[in-house]
């Protein structure tokens, strides 16, 4: 795998009426991002819970030349592109990717932190 | 079965298929040259207000008349498309927008739909449609569909439903059956 050429782009999904917000980490960050993600303990899996309103995660799609793998976390669960489950202990990666949001999102993203951490 | 908050109608049927509130949504592409050149991404509700009272400040009115038909007559396509602009102006106005309350009633296709909207100020909004059996669906996620509240009951009078975040309910609208809901 050429690491250079790759990407990922993390969205949060908040919004409902407007668009979400998205932005793209590119190499190294992005590289980071994908060795914490393959590091993950298994979970069992669980059913989701049913959809409610305000904050519902975040995904990021690792990218490298023509392939794209999405990861979706939320609350210290990870749904692998596998289609398996895994830990985010104390839910690092997740505020991690959230701190690495531009500055049109900060305040906003602040509040989340805020709240949800 | 669930009663209707306001006339006891009974709930018996599942949700309607195929909806998508994506002709109502706050996009960028929505909001206009404007917005976009006033830096956007701070916050587009805000600057949607503006770009609706420009535009189209006697539309106003219109849209807060009680009366459905005169809604449906004057309310034209372009219009409509800033149906929530309004809404949402009108809300960060006054908390209190003065439309009617939810009919107990869908209108359901082809007639068209009631809506109901609810918004964090400055910050986004949310739709929510009735169905033909009177209650009340949404989605929260582009990908998900429910008649549930954020409690887990089904909605039968969205302003008394568990909105998490979307605080501030705006009030009812309707749109004929020409608008693409779904």
């Amino acid at each position: 795998m050429n690491m250079s050429s790759l990407s990922a782009t993390v969205s949060v999904t908040m919004y409902s009426g407007r668009t979400d917000p998205t932005w793209v980490l590119a190499h190294p960050e992005a590289e980071r991002v994908l060795d914490r993600l393959r590091k993950m303990p298994r979970l069992a899996a669980l059913e989701p819970e049913h959809p409610k309103l305000g904050y519902r995660g975040l995904a990021v799609e690792i990218e490298t030349g023509d392939r794209a793998d999405r990861w979706e976390l939320h609350r210290g669960r990870v749904l692998g592109h596998d289609g398996r489950q895994y830990a985010d202990r104390d839910r690092s990666l997740e505020r991690l990717l959230l701190e690495t949001g531009p500055g049109n999102y900060r305040d906003e993203i602040a509040d989340l932190v805020a709240r949800e951490f | 079965m669930i009663a209707n908050a306001y006339c006891d109608v009974p709930f018996t049927s599942t949700l309607e298929p195929s909806l998508g509130y994506r002709s109502f949504r706050l996009s960028r592409s929505e909001v206009g040259s404007d917005e976009r050149s006033a830096g956007g991404d701070s916050d587009v509700a805000s600057q949607a207000f503006e770009i609706f009272a420009s535009e189209a400040p006697e539309v106003e009115e219109r849209l807060f008349a009680t009366d459905r038909d005169v809604i449906d007559d004057e309310v034209t396509s372009h219009v409509r498309e800033r149906l929530q602009f309004g809404l949402l102006r009108a809300a960060r106005a006054s908390q209190a927008v003065p439309v009617a309350c939810p009919p107990c009633k869908g209108l359901a296709a082809p007639n068209g739909w009631y809506l109901a909207l609810a918004i964090r100020p400055n910050r986004d909004c949310h739709w929510y449609r009735q169905d033909s059996n009177g209650c009340w669906s949404h989605e929260p996620g582009q990908a998900s569909l429910t008649d549930l509240d954020d409690a887990g009951k089904r909605v039968g009078d969205p302003r008394l439903a568990d909105r998490g975040p979307y605080q501030t309910f705006c009030g009812c609208t309707s749109t004929d059956g020409s608008a693409r809901i779904g």
